[in-house]
């Protein structure tokens, strides 16, 4: 079983009172679990704000439970998965027909496994909505620091220079992690089209 | 497919995939800063809880009596008060919200009072001043969040306020006692005192316009005294610096005044009121102008800002007033105009 050693470390400086550790902590989950909640609301941000909010404060509460058995946004995106469905059943909305491709326990795996990976064939052949909905859920999966620059170069067309000074790193230096975000991007982003491909006991998203 | 999967391999491909999708959403700014108070907040309180916690179980392993008397003592307090009022809501503006046990925030909008144990947060653009039932003024300032423990004890988790306990007339009474407040550096206490305390960094700094206050640090205790700073950081010693009563870090003070009732009341009176809001000292440039000042009479109630409304509130007397370095200087029209 894999061991999350960096989150465990993160969680300990947590517990300890580190305010660094919280920027950080916040800073590279906040967000993305913020998306989490955003696409399994129905696009409602007022409720993807609330569910967000409860979640990373349960989180906390319950951080000194974190084994580092999973990564540390994955556990984050459990206990979010636990407010999504209590929220909803208090408003009576019935989403249960509503399985979104990379809550798949088989893709969240994939991905979990994920560290740099070399590159593979990833699969670009599904549907334009969900394809560009994919590469937003797979710059979510990806360590933060890479989905972050992938998005800023790629996404927001900002130059390596501007990315380099953002980052306080050199031209080189940017140029690698970028080559290292795509592999893993690529990498992540062929394990949610294997989903696509092969729903898990013929779920499919509506 | 295989050809496809060759193509997106290739970093061109990858790139142009990139290049299709739009910016991953993000909260809205306010949202998004709330939020971030809010889980800090809960977060501070948690360590703080644990770092409590642990004390006490190595109270307990010297001696469990001691701990079994303390658990005893903590179970009847936490059972104890019911939710009484502690304040009326004098003014208030922007987002205000009250935190529910989940940490879920709910706009407080037709809030009028506050009771013992509810936790207001206030968003980036807000701001309150509320008469303590206790007497005296709080502010509390924007991004600010702060628990009511009690009718003369509340807790600062972020943020900032500011107690005037001699604020009377205008917005309440004077302070029959000392209201505590109780922070993660340590417990302030004050007896008959304007002051300021910010936690919204990573260090408590206390700000004292008049009075003094005492600290009760959770590392170091300490005083501090009118014009003067007191900053508490982590297990550093306190460090006092010196600071002036009025001027930017005080401002926010004055967009929190609630309106004032100046029916009746004399300029003097307005003048005083003035520079408590504002920090600034009144100078009379005669003692005619000092004499006109205790003898005009207001009509009207003060809506805005002390330093706003000195100037304009004197053109209807025979007054006139401009504000310098750390002072309102008054002077009579017709001295300005003989100048």
């Amino acid at each position: 079983m894999a061991v999350y050693r960096e989150d465990m470390k993160l969680v300990r400086r947590l517990l300890a009172g580190d305010e660094r550790a919280f920027d950080r902590f916040y800073d590279e989950n906040s967000a993305r679990l913020y998306r989490f909640a955003l696409v399994r609301v129905a696009d409602d941000p007022d409720g993807a704000r609330d569910i967000t909010q409860v979640s990373l404060t349960r989180a906390l509460r319950k951080l000194h439970t974190y084994r580092a058995e999973s990564a540390l946004f994955t556990w984050l995106c459990a206990i979010c998965r636990n407010e999504l469905s209590d929220w909803l059943s208090r408003r009576g909305h019935y989403r249960k027909h509503i399985v979104l491709t990379e809550d798949f326990p088989e893709i969240r795996a994939a991905v979990e496994s994920i560290q740099v990976p070399d590159a593979e064939r990833p699969e670009v052949a599904y549907q334009r909505q969900e394809t560009l909905r994919l590469i937003q859920v797979a710059l979510d999966r990806l360590p933060p620091r890479y989905g972050n620059v992938l998005e800023w170069k790629y996404i927001e067309g900002r130059s390596v220079k501007e990315i380099a000074a953002q980052l306080h790193l050199g031209h080189e230096a940017t140029q690698s992690l970028l080559a290292r975000a795509k592999r893993a991007f690529a990498e992540v982003y062929k394990s949610l089209m294997v989903g696509v491909r092969q729903p898990v006991n013929g779920a499919a998203r509506t | 497919m295989t050809d496809r999967n060759e193509s997106l391999r290739s970093d061109e491909s990858l790139e142009r995939l990139l290049g299709q999708a739009a910016p991953r959403p993000v909260p809205a700014a306010h949202d998004a800063e709330l939020m971030r108070l809010a889980v800090h907040t809960e977060w501070r309180s948690i360590v703080r809880k644990r770092r409590t916690n642990r004390r006490a179980v190595a109270l307990a392993l010297a001696a469990s009596v001691v701990v079994t008397l303390g658990v005893l003592l903590s179970t009847l307090r936490v059972s104890g008060p019911d939710r009484v009022a502690v304040a009326t809501i004098a003014r208030s503006f922007g987002s205000i919200y009250t935190l529910g046990d989940q940490s879920e925030l709910y706009v407080a909008a037709r809030l009028v009072q506050l009771r013992a144990d509810e936790t207001i947060l206030t968003g980036s653009d807000s701001g309150m001043a509320l008469a303590w039932l206790e007497g005296g003024s709080l502010r509390i300032d924007a991004n600010t969040r702060v628990t009511f423990k009690s009718g003369s004890e509340i807790e600062l988790h972020s943020g900032r306020v500011y107690f005037d306990s001699e604020s009377f007339g205008v917005d309440g009474r004077p302070a029959s006692g000392p209201l505590l407040i109780r922070t993660e550096f340590g417990v302030i206490t004050h007896l008959g005192t304007r002051y300021m305390a910010d936690a919204s960094g990573r260090s408590l700094a206390v700000s004292v316009r008049e009075g003094r206050v005492s600290i009760d640090g959770t590392h170091y205790d300490a005083i501090a005294g009118a014009g003067q700073q007191l900053r508490l950081t982590g297990t550093g010693r306190p460090v006092i610096v010196g600071m002036d009563p009025y001027g930017e870090t005080w401002t926010w003070i004055e967009r929190t005044s609630p309106p004032a009732d100046m029916d009746g009341r004399s300029v003097r009176d307005f003048l005083g009121w003035a520079s408590r809001e504002s920090g600034l000292e009144i100078r009379f440039a005669s003692a005619a102008a000092e004499r006109l000042a205790a003898t005009s009479i207001l009509r009207g109630r003060v809506d805005i800002p002390a330093t706003e409304a000195v100037p304009i509130w004197l053109q209807t007397t025979d007054l006139e007033a401009h504000i310098e370095d750390g002072f309102i200087a008054v002077s009579t029209s017709h001295a300005r105009t003989a100048n």
